[in-house]
Parts: structure tokens; sequence; C-alpha cells
């Protein structure tokens, strides 16, 4: 399998007034065409920074990708120009969102909003592309496409938008789509439904789909292979078959651990009621991560030098990598990060700040995230 | 089907164009038939567009009239509450006799109670006949016809003005959020809503006088303004126009502004702005046609009670740079208690008024297709 996407230790950085957010902070992963890889994590964990990152719309300011790099069909898209990003947007890259509710503009009618990224990237006059938007409506399952084309997203029901949407997502036929969460705001039988039509349209277009999710029902069912994240790195990627059987990295454990069985005794042997399994404590704060491995707070098996040194990732066996001294004894060697203009603001206001607490304890201890690098 | 009502667009538009030229160069009588036309083929326009619409817009005329009665009813009140009538004045003029007033006073119906007067007026009102002024010794008809006439041409190209210059700012404030260029368009709006109309008006014709009377200080015409051609005619009200405008239209615009600029922020966070960006739409049109096109529905709401508003606002401006609108009439009639001078204008105000909410709701219905169908 080809790979159409690689993306190499990606960090996406937020700088605010005098704090910086680490949201994605060294994510690789490799995509291959039509295949279907799923990330997961929790909320906050850097997943739909990571998708506005491959696209490039983190909002500038505060987000700016400071480091590496996104090779679609062996181009680089970071160093490529603006106007060369927008012929590749909706055109070779496409994005499904979470709230197909909100997704839509409220007052241009479907087969226009279909219609404008035909125009945008294909050769094609007005009335064509409204024809070519009900044929693409037809294709994702809408009955009396004709009629649809003319109609506004507030009359069609949620499942009927989330269509519309990937019509508009695979109206030019992309290389890569990306899926934030295209099933979480739609009832179940609808989420069948999309999914479905999501995987008959990957079939037949050869389309490879990076589908980001937290639901894992929905990675078990419907990806090829699946990258953990947590706090803004990828932990544990693998297939989505050795995942499931054979998870290595303590997180992922207790992200599969956490989901309820049905018929699962509801008592102990005590007669105590038994409790969910949910991983202890939450996501670190993204301002100040832990020096070490960054589930060493939350992880039940952590050792002295998971607080001392951030774990590599390394393959432990064939197309399986994790980030865990548990499987290995390689230490992350973080690639030297410019954080530019904006970092060196962040500092002047964060030295501006520590002046005026002269004094007071933690004011020279405070581990600042740019001492780290 | 569709030639029709292509046709009916452009023709429309011929309309707007001569009735904008009309209404400049003052040829009132065909203006009335232009905006009528122009108001049927709306109509037309609407029952395919929206049916409910047209059934809900004569709604909205028939509830006019209850609301024309009662602002009448309150005019007359009014100056029935006050001591004196529009003759109290005379009763020191030693020249005129004790019978000569009693004698105006029944031509005027002063000496019938108040009901009486006022279900008159509406019978009378009702054949066409809006009562005489006395202090003008004209129709009032006449008199508010041509002054309100002023007036609307003065209130309708400030908000023109005011609108054009509010939405870019706006939308200019919001894409520069919290930057220098942000800052300064609202400071610029702040100063607007700060300072007093009458005061900017007394400003900036001091400006102008001291540097040398490069616009005329008042009037809305020079002298000779008969003699000359319809484009020099049509400049020379322009130029007349400038002082009121400017500062009539700073006041609007700087809440214009403001709510365009808030408006801006909200909807550029909105998902459908990121889908735009993520269709590969360049940022102008993301920007002006999908952010836009959706921030612009509350400045149409606001628009119906900013005629009103700057209409009472055009007022003070208009006694200040002496253009002869509504305004100076209305404090002339209210000083001098000419009852039928007041009771018109107020009417005319009002019926302006409900019209241009009405025009705000049509307007907004053919922007917005949620409110349009449903």
């Amino acid at each position: 399998m080809d790979n159409v996407l690689e993306v190499k230790d990606l960090a996406t950085y937020f700088f605010m007034h005098d704090y910086i957010i680490r949201a994605v902070d060294g994510v690789d992963f490799t995509l291959g065409r039509g295949e279907t890889l799923g990330i997961v994590g929790e909320s906050g964990c850097g997943k739909s920074i990571t998708s506005m990152s491959m696209m490039r719309l983190v909002p500038d300011p505060p987000g700016r990708i400071i480091s590496g790099e996104i090779s679609l069909k062996g181009r680089d898209i970071l160093k490529i120009s603006e106007d060369e990003m927008r012929k590749v947007r909706g055109n070779e890259i496409s994005m499904i969102f979470q709230e197909p509710m909100t997704s839509l503009n409220p007052v241009f009618t479907i087969g226009f909003q279909i219609s404008e990224v035909l125009r945008l990237h294909r050769d094609i006059g007005k009335q064509d592309a409204i024809k070519e938007a009900a044929r693409l409506l037809r294709m994702v399952g809408m009955s009396d496409p004709e009629e649809r084309v003319n109609e506004y997203p507030f009359q069609l029901s949620g499942g009927l938008r989330q269509r519309a949407m990937i019509a508009i997502a695979m109206a030019c036929e992309p290389t890569v789509m990306i899926a934030d969460e295209p099933t979480t705001a739609l009832d179940v039988t609808i989420q069948a439904q999309i999914l479905r039509l999501m995987r008959q349209l990957k079939e037949t277009k050869d389309t490879s789909i990076a589908f980001i999710t937290h639901d894992l029902a929905v990675i078990a069912s419907f990806t090829d292979r699946v990258m953990v994240m947590y706090a803004g790195v990828a932990v544990e990627t693998s297939t989505v078959h050795e995942i499931f059987k054979n998870p290595l990295h303590p997180y992922t454990q207790g992200l599969l651990g956490s989901v309820p069985v049905l018929g699962d005794r509801k008592v102990n042997a005590d007669g105590s009621r038994k409790l969910l399994n949910a991983i202890p404590g939450s996501l670190p704060d993204a301002r100040r991560f832990p020096r070490g491995c960054r589930f060493a707070p939350r992880c039940p098996k952590a050792m002295k030098k998971c607080w001392e040194a951030e774990p590599a990732k390394v393959e432990v066996a064939p197309g399986h990598q994790v980030r865990c001294f548990l499987h290995h004894d390689e230490v992350r060697v973080i690639s030297k990060r410019d954080l530019g203009a904006a970092g060196k603001r962040v500092l002047k206001n964060q030295q501006k700040i520590s002046g005026k607490k002269k004094g007071s304890a933690d004011g020279s201890k405070t581990d600042t995230p740019i001492a780290r690098n | 089907m569709k030639a029709l009502k292509q046709f009916n667009w452009r023709l429309t538009f011929i309309l707007d164009i001569l009735a904008i030229i009309m209404l400049v160069s003052g040829g009132t009588n065909l203006f009335f038939a232009v905006v009528l036309t122009e108001g049927a083929l709306w109509m037309v326009r609407l029952l395919w567009l929206s049916p409910a619409m047209l059934s809900y817009i004569l709604r909205r005329l028939a509830q006019m009239v209850p609301i024309v009665l009662a602002v009448l009813a309150l005019g007359f009140a009014l100056i029935q509450l006050a001591p004196g009538d529009m003759f109290s004045q005379m009763e020191l003029d030693p020249a005129i006799s004790r019978d000569q007033l009693e004698m105006f006073r029944r031509q005027f119906r002063l000496d019938q109670p108040w009901y009486a007067q006022f279900f008159q007026y509406i019978w009378n009102a009702l054949q066409g006949d809006f009562g005489f002024s006395r202090t003008y010794r004209a129709p009032v008809f006449a008199i508010v016809g041509q002054r309100a006439w002023n007036t609307i041409l003065l209130s309708l190209t400030s908000l023109v003005f005011a609108w054009v210059l509010s939405i870019p700012m706006g939308v200019f404030a919001a894409t520069n959020q919290y930057n220098w260029k942000d800052q300064f368009v609202s400071i610029f709006a702040f100063f607007g809503l700060a300072i007093p109309n009458f005061f900017l008006a007394f400003l900036l014709l001091y400006l102008i006088s001291s540097t040398g009377n490069w616009l005329p200080l008042g009037g809305m015409t020079s002298v000779g303004f008969r003699n000359m051609t319809a484009t020099q005619q049509f400049f020379d009200v322009l130029r007349h126009m400038i002082v009121p405008v400017v500062v009539i239209g700073t006041s609007v615009m700087a809440t214009l502004t403001r709510v365009m600029r808030g408006e801006m922020l909200k909807i550029m966070n909105e998902q459908y702005v990121t889908t735009a960006r993520a269709k590969g739409q360049t940022e102008n049109k993301v920007v002006y046609m999908h952010a836009l096109r959706n921030a612009i529905n509350p400045m149409i709401t606001l628009l119906g009670f900013q005629l009103g508003n700057v209409m009472s606002g055009a007022a003070l401006v208009e006694i200040v740079v002496a253009w002869p609108g509504l305004g100076s009439v209305l404090l002339e009639a209210v000083l001098s208690q000419d009852l039928y001078l007041v009771v018109g204008s107020l009417v005319y105000g009002v019926v302006l008024l409900v019209i241009g909410n009405l025009l705000a709701d049509i307007a907004l219905a053919l922007v917005d297709p949620r409110v349009r169908i449903s």
C-alpha cells in the first residue's frame, strides 16, 4: 500500500498572552491509499487540532504549526503558498465536521454550497455545477436530488445535512478525507447509515480517510489502523485488530477497559456496587505538561524513569508503534523547535508577570513551557 | 415564467434608478407613480417568493390603521392639554375684536369639544382634507408634503451614507480584532456616538466658514436654483446635503459599525465559515459572502427602527443648518399651537415609520430564507 499522506513530527502550538498551549506536540502517522486511519483519544487531546493542521486551518493568531512535515503524495503542504494550499483544500483534502446542524451555511441552498466547491476546483459552468450537485446528492442517497438542490439547510434533517456535507467533501473526489467525529451528533440508526455510506464511497473512489472519533465501537467496525492520542502526542499506532487484541500502552489499555460491557455483573463478589472502569485523573494542563511521560501522573504502571524522561515512539512489532518505557528504553529526542517572534513575545510577557511577583516562592521554580526545549 | 421573472427584476432596477433621480430633482408627481408601480412589482415578486410573506405584509398594512388613529388622538389630546389655543396670542392685539376672535375659533371649530373636533378631523382626512395651518396660511397637506419630502431625502441619504461606510468598517474591525486598526475604528465609532449632532453640525459649519466657505452653510438650494439645468440642480442639492448628511450619518454609523463588528465576530466563529475555508474558498469570499450574508440580518432589523430615529434626529440638525424639513415645521407648529399642522406632521412621521419597519421586514425575508420559508 503506497502512502498518500505522511505526517512527521507535527507540532501545533497556541501562543496566548503569557503561556503556550502545546495542543499537538509530535504526531506522526501515514495514510495509505484507500486506507482508513482512526484517531482516538479523549476530548482535548489534540485530535481536532491535528485535523485542522492537515488543512492548515488553525486560526493564526494564536495558533501556529511550528514544526513538522505533511507530505501529500510527496509534496510538503506546509511549505506551499496559501494560494496553492487553497487548491488543495476541498480538492485533494476535504473535511467533514461533527455538527451537521451548523456546518452548512443557513442562507445558501444546498445546491449552491455543493456547486461552490466544484466551481472552485473544476472548470465548470453554473448550470452544470448544479446538475453535478444533484448527481452527488443522489450518490449520497438523497431522494429527489433535483428538488433538494433548491432547499436550504434548515429544511433538512440532521442525517440529510450530514449527507450533504459528505457530498461537498466528495465532490472533487479528494485523495484524503478528514472526518472529524462525523457521526457524534447523530442518533444511532442515522450513524450506521452514514458510516455505511462513507465505507461505500471509500471503496468505490479509493479515498483515504482520517477518521477522528472517541467512539471505540465505530473505530472497531470502520477503520483499518488506529492512532491513539494523549495530550498532544501519538502514544500508540497499530492495526485495529492489534489495538483491540494486544494494546501495549497503559493509556490504550485504560481506554479499552473503560468501555462498559453489556451483561457484565453490576455487583462485586462481596456485594458492593461495581464501578465503571475509568482512568483516574484528567488530562494534564496543556500549558505545563509533566517533564517525563505525559501519561505518568495517571499511569498505574508508572516507574521512576517515566517521571524523568519522555519515551520515544518505537516500532515494537511490525506496524505496531508505541511510546512507553514498558516496552523499550529509547528516550525521545525532541527536534529543536523555532518558536519565532510569537514565542519571544510570550516569553517577554512571562518575565514581565514573574517580575511583578518577585519574592513569591514559586517565581523561579516554575517550569516554563519554553524552557523545556 | 423564468423570462417573466427576469423582466420583473430588470424593470424594478430601472424604476429604482428613475426613482432616485426623481427624488433628488424633485419631480414629485411622477415619483409617486414610479414608487407605486415598483411597490406593485415587489408584491408580485413576493407572491412567487413567499405567499405567506405577502399575507403578512397585507396584515401589517391593515394594522397601520389603528396605529395612525391612536397617534391622531394623542396629538389632539396633547394640544388640548396645553393651556390656550392657536388664537390666544391674538387676544392681546387691540386691532382684533372679540367678535373676530370668536369667528376665527368657529372657523377652526375650536368652540366645539375635542372629541367632536377629532371625529370631524378624521372624517375630513378620509376625504383628503387634512386641515388648514394658521401660521403658514396654507393647507397642511401641502406644507407637510413638501417638507416631509425634504426630510425623507435627507434621512434616506444619511442612512445610505451610514450603511455604505459602517458595513466595511465593521467587517474591517472584526477581521482585525483587538489590534490597532480595530481600536481606531472603535474610537471613531464612540466619537460619533458621544458627540451631540447639533454640536457637530455647528462645528462643521464653523470649520467650513473659517476655511473659505467651500460648502454652502445652510438651506437646501442656492439662489437662482430655478434657473439651473436639471444636472446643476442635482449637484446643488447634493452640495447642500453634505453637512447634514455627514452629521446625521456619523451618529447612525457609529451604532451600525459596533453592531456589525459584534455580529461579524460571532459569525466568523461559526462552523460554516470553517466549512467555506475547507472548501478552498478565498478569504475575501469567506468574509464577504459566507459571513457577511449572515451578519447582515440584525442590521436590517435595526434599519426599521433607525428610520424613525434618523427622522427625529434630523429635526435638530435641520434647524441648525436651516434645512427646510419637517423638524422646523413641527417645532414652529407646537410653539404656536397650530393644531392641524402638529397632527399632520405626526401622522406623516408615523406612517413613514411603519412603512420603514415593513420594508425592513421585507428586506429581511429577501435576505434570509429562514424567515421567508415557514
